[in-house]
């Protein structure tokens, strides 16, 4: 993989997650999408296996450093590093199953795989920070309302990944995958 | 470069370190906050322009642009009353400060507010209740409880975090700010009004109830106008220079649930969407103004 076009890209989809996420927002339950899980999933669905553990959790770390929950009372931020990392390298790792039955150079694949893997990725997380919530942890958390959430947002990204597809697949040559043209992706490496 | 196989023995390491320090208790993990403000100011180059962009397009006053120098106007305005309640609660303050000296106590110094403009890079924490990242951090002096504000003095929340050179802003119409006192005003000439308990409900306004309290001359109870401006009075969780900045105003009164005879009121900050705005002025006091106890010194000079 091109590791230094890859970092470039990481860093604007990063960007856009921080910029742009709360501008995206739907609904009073907070449905927005994210930029970065697309990217993510985009290497997920093209990249080899090593290289996709590595990827979600570098990405992971960062929106772990980016996502800081509140403390009750306003009484803080808390930044815990390690739930999105987790999250995304399980979601990869469904994502890594499924590929090789998908027709990867299809956009309605990469927006298929996001929300497949979104929706995992954001129950486990919901999941991490409910038991985390339980233990004590002096954060803001509501579990059920957060699930719900995560519905709604693990649709939004697939629906945003089909569209970042126009951008992302022309990509593929330049970051250094393996171009699938057939029509069966291609074998699990 | 991650192919070989030392690369793929320290992804498991990797992830045990990474499930380690998901589940280690917070306290132990602080430090890590400090990478969290790095990573903020490394994506704040791409997150800035889009947030704004975002803001541009999308403003927080949906209304029609008022021209600069009718904003200009209304700031001056809302600034004078501020400066006005202000100072006819430090009035009634120095009234009751004349008996306290009679005992021997000393004067406050008088506060000093340093206001800086910074503009909003980005949100932090859930989506349905986002918190404002700022471009402005402790190296400009922004520290917790830095108040921020917004066009007429709208409060719009304090800093919760600060780093370097972002912060984090609890909007108070956010869950969870946990809440304030206020006044809700009674008439445009007095500091005094009527105290109420205000709590976001998460929908950009904010739900309490009030004082209740009669007419001394006629016997029949003060009920807060629909309109009414609502300043916030909260010497206890507020800083001084926070003090009376306005809130919003009342949108309905309503009976309570639990006591009929009494009212709640809602109130709506004079921006409709206080998530939304794309920049804060932040009121740097030079020293700690932290909370003070209850009846101390509320005034404040700018």
């Amino acid at each position: 993989m091109n590791w230094l076009l890859f970092v470039v890209i990481a860093w604007l989809f990063l960007g856009l997650e921080q910029g742009l996420r709360d501008a995206f927002a739907l609904g009073a339950l907070g449905f927005a999408p994210s930029f970065a899980f697309v990217l993510m999933a985009f290497v997920a669905m093209s990249a080899p296996r090593t290289t996709v553990f590595w990827t979600a959790a570098a990405l992971g770390v960062c929106l772990d450093l980016l996502f800081r929950l509140p403390m009750p009372q306003s009484t803080g931020m808390v930044t815990i590093v390690g739930p999105h990392a987790i999250a995304y390298a399980l979601a990869a790792q469904l994502i890594l199953s499924m590929r090789a039955l998908m027709m990867r150079r299809n956009p309605l694949t990469l927006g298929f795989l996001a929300f497949v893997g979104a929706l995992l990725a954001l129950i486990i997380l919901n999941g991490i920070y409910t038991i985390r919530d339980a233990a004590g942890a002096p954060i803001e958390w509501q579990p059920k309302r957060q699930l719900v959430a995560a519905m709604g947002s693990a649709l939004y990204t697939g629906v945003l990944a089909l569209v970042l597809a126009f951008v992302l697949l022309p990509l593929t040559g330049a970051l250094g995958f393996p171009d699938h043209k057939s029509r069966w992706g291609g074998q699990r490496r | 470069m991650l192919q070989n196989a030392k690369t793929r023995q320290l992804l498991p390491l990797t992830f045990v370190i990474l499930v380690l320090l998901a589940f280690t208790p917070v306290r132990w993990v602080s430090w890590l906050s400090s990478f969290s403000q790095l990573m903020q100011t490394l994506v704040a180059p791409v997150s800035h322009p889009l947030a704004g962009l975002s803001r541009w397009l999308s403003p927080a006053d949906r209304g029609p642009p008022d021209p600069e120098a009718v904003r200009a106007l209304e700031d001056t305005i809302e600034e004078t009353k501020v400066q006005l309640y202000q100072a006819l609660s430090e009035n009634d303050r120095l009234r009751a400060m004349v008996k306290e000296l009679q005992r021997g106590m000393a004067l406050d110094p008088d506060l000093r507010v340093l206001q800086i403009t910074v503009p909003v890079i980005g949100s932090a924490g859930d989506m349905a209740d986002p918190m404002l990242t700022v471009r402005a951090g402790r190296k400009q002096g922004v520290d917790r409880n830095t108040i921020a504000t917004a066009h007429g003095l709208q409060l719009v929340g304090r800093v919760v975090d600060a780093g370097d050179r972002t912060a984090t802003v609890a909007p108070i119409t956010s869950k969870s700010s946990g809440g304030l006192s206020a006044v809700i005003l009674l008439d445009e000439s007095s500091a005094s009004g009527l105290a109420c308990t205000l709590l976001a409900r998460g929908d950009g306004t904010l739900h309490g109830d009030v004082e209740d309290r009669y007419d001394t001359a006629t016997n029949q109870p003060i009920e807060p106008k629909v309109g009414a401006e609502v300043r916030l009075r909260d010497p206890n969780h507020w800083p001084r220079s926070a003090q009376m900045l306005l809130v919003g105003r009342v949108e309905s009164v309503e009976p309570s649930p639990k006591q009929p005879l009494r009212k709640v009121v809602t109130v709506r900050p004079t921006i409709p969407n206080l998530e939304r705005v794309s920049e804060v002025y932040l009121r740097i006091v030079p020293e700690s103004d932290a909370p003070a106890p209850a009846g101390t010194h509320a005034g404040a000079k700018r």
